[in-house]
């Protein structure tokens, strides 16, 4: 049976069925939260409306053959917050003196650690995590603050997804640099 | 002792409050605001069912859908755990039928084997008598929208494109009642009436024809005997649920005398999900819930996503499990001759795990006898399942102020809450 062949056209008139209404609805409080756990909701505000542009004009970007949707969105946030590299650096440094215990920090640490200073140890992981370069910083918070898979991740950065496990070692090993009470 | 540097890190997430309502409308408008207006409603967006008669049809589905892939993945894990097809309970047929070669996928001559292009099935539920006992309070079959008793046999027609790369899975319904050219008579027909030859085998190369010409290519073909619901439920041990008042439905058969967690059975379960006229008892006497249908969508949707989540949680903290459940389930499972059974099983376990997004095909009208499909509303979804265009679906059911689901939720009949 080979008539339907001939209906299968070629990758190069794929096309991107965009609804830039469903696509707010669907994303817009998700990419909000996620830029404003970064940036602040002043700023995030910013974002998420100069991503839906991006997104939506540059919409033939989008390959499906690289991830969701989601993923997408995500990835064109993540490249407008890496403008705001030093807010975000602040803004880190703020989230740990205001917690200084930072919120659900899990008891088994605090046996291990005994009385190690938690705030001093989180300054330092914040202080790493400035020396990141940009990619492994979006990855760390892809992952640890949004939820994201491997796959996803690697799909919203444009890396391969294999790279992404191998990623991960290399921030594990750059943050605990120092840290000799760990391994 | 391990201190993980990045969950020490997700310690640090900071919790954001979601936009007010006022708010998310006007950081909408903003990022909107540079489109041009008449592209909000691009050319290759698909219309959704709206009214509430497609909307139970787009439930049906969901339903359909979900014992078709627990019965896939079932079938396939008994394939997986014997090397020989002596499964008394699955019944794995292998049907001579010609299906399409999956396209190569020039960009990805590289890939691993295991990967490979993106296939269509076609997933094809009977609700034939089979399974379905005598003495069933509720026979009838699970996927009788209409309530219509036996005798007929109700076709669900489906067709899944699974893209093992990027482990997405689109899925539409083909309405039974589609008019389309069958393909060996040349003549317009409903699209169930292409499988409908005194060869079953002669039929079903018919429907994959049939739906071949009508613009859908087929990879694979998966007929599946639905009257598995029952004993899957049985087979899992029931379904937990939580009812705040006692319920039943004098119709369908249902009856929970008590209030708190209760285990349905699998009766009780296909008694649970087909109710419309459901009642609790509350103050000393039976009242009815008032909601009908819409209730009957949000318990269905309730149910579903219920059974899901237990059904899965059981076969990961105990693979044993999935033996016991093959065992007492009584699937039936006919392939084309070229489907790789293991191939089947992972692809059914991705659309369990991984994200499916699942539509109805647009039709131009809703009153008229038999279905006429839409060319262009329906254009896309033909492109998706062609693997020329992304395909996006908006989630099936879309509530309007009507049939709110979460409206529907806050009435005594809907489980709100967990055991």
């Amino acid at each position: 049976v080979n008539q339907d062949q001939a209906a299968v056209a070629p990758d190069n008139e794929r096309v991107a069925p965009i609804n830039p209404a469903r696509l707010f609805e669907a994303h817009g409080q998700a990419l909000f939260a996620y830029a404003a756990r970064r940036l602040g909701s002043a700023l995030a505000e910013d974002i998420v409306a100069e991503t839906f542009r991006s997104a939506i004009q540059g919409s033939g970007s989008f390959d499906p053959a690289m991830g969701n949707e989601r993923a997408w969105l995500f990835g064109i946030a993540s490249n407008l917050i890496r403008r705001h590299w030093r807010t975000e650096q602040r803004r880190l440094a703020a989230l740990v003196r205001i917690h200084g215990y930072p919120i659900g920090y899990p008891d088994e640490y605090e046996e291990v650690d005994g009385k190690v200073d938690i705030r001093h140890r989180m300054q330092r992981l914040i202080d790493r995590i400035g020396k990141l370069v940009p990619e492994d910083r979006d990855l760390l918070v892809l992952i640890a603050w949004e939820g994201f898979s491997n796959r996803d991740a690697a799909a919203a950065l444009g890396i391969p997804a294999g790279t992404v496990g191998s990623r991960l070692h290399r921030i594990r090993a750059a943050l605990r640099k120092g840290e000799t009470r760990d391994y | 002792v391990t201190t993980d540097q990045i969950n020490l890190f997700a310690t640090l997430r900071p919790e954001v409050a979601p936009l007010s309502d006022d708010q998310f409308a006007s950081l909408r408008d903003r990022s909107l605001s540079s489109i041009v207006v008449g592209d909000t409603e691009g050319p290759m967006t698909v219309d959704f069912p709206t009214s509430p008669e497609r909307q139970r049809k787009a439930t049906g589905l969901r339903i359909a859908a979900a014992v078709m892939v627990i019965a896939g993945v079932a079938a396939g894990g008994s394939q997986l755990r014997r090397s020989k097809q002596t499964d008394p309970t699955i019944q794995i047929v292998p049907l001579p039928v010609a299906t399409t070669s999956a396209s190569p996928d020039p960009t990805a001559t590289a890939a691993p084997v295991a990967a490979g292009p993106a296939e269509n099935y076609l997933l094809v539920g009977t609700d034939g008598r089979s399974g379905i006992d005598a003495d069933d309070s509720d026979v009838g079959g699970i996927l009788t929208e209409t309530g219509e008793i036996g005798g007929s046999r109700s076709d669900t027609i489906l067709v899944l494109r699974f893209d093992p790369k990027s482990q997405h899975g689109i899925l539409v319904s083909l309405p039974r009642d589609l008019q389309v050219t069958i393909a060996d008579t040349g003549q317009p027909g409903k699209l169930n009436s292409a499988s409908d030859r005194d060869d079953h085998t002669a039929g079903v190369a018919n429907l994959i024809r049939t739906v071949q010409n009508f613009g859908i290519p087929i990879n694979h073909y998966v007929e599946i005997d639905m009257n598995g619901f029952k004993n899957l439920v049985d087979a899992m041990g029931g379904i937990r649920l939580k009812f705040d008042f006692p319920v039943r439905d004098v119709h369908t058969g249902l009856d929970v005398p008590v209030a708190g967690c209760i285990t349905l059975d699998g009766v009780q379960a296909r008694q649970y999900v087909r109710a419309r006229y459901l009642e609790y008892f509350a103050e000393g006497s039976w009242h009815d819930d008032g909601f009908a249908d819409f209730g009957r969508m949000a318990r269905q949707q309730d149910f579903l996503t219920r059974s899901m989540d237990q059904l899965l949680a059981r076969i990961a903290t105990d693979p044993t499990s999935l033996s016991r459940l093959i065992d007492a389930a009584t699937v039936t499972l006919k392939v084309d001759g070229q489907t790789d059974l293991r191939k089947l099983a992972a692809t059914f376990r991705a659309v369990v795990t991984g994200s499916i997004q699942s539509s109805m095909l647009p039709i131009s009208s809703m009153d008229v006898d038999p279905l006429i499909f839409d060319p262009n509303k329906g254009a896309p979804v033909l492109a998706a399942f062609q693997g020329r265009a992304f395909f996006d679906l908006k989630p099936p059911i879309e509530p309007t102020a009507a049939t709110d689901v979460s409206t529907v939720s806050n009435k005594p009949t809907v489980p709100v809450s967990d055991c």
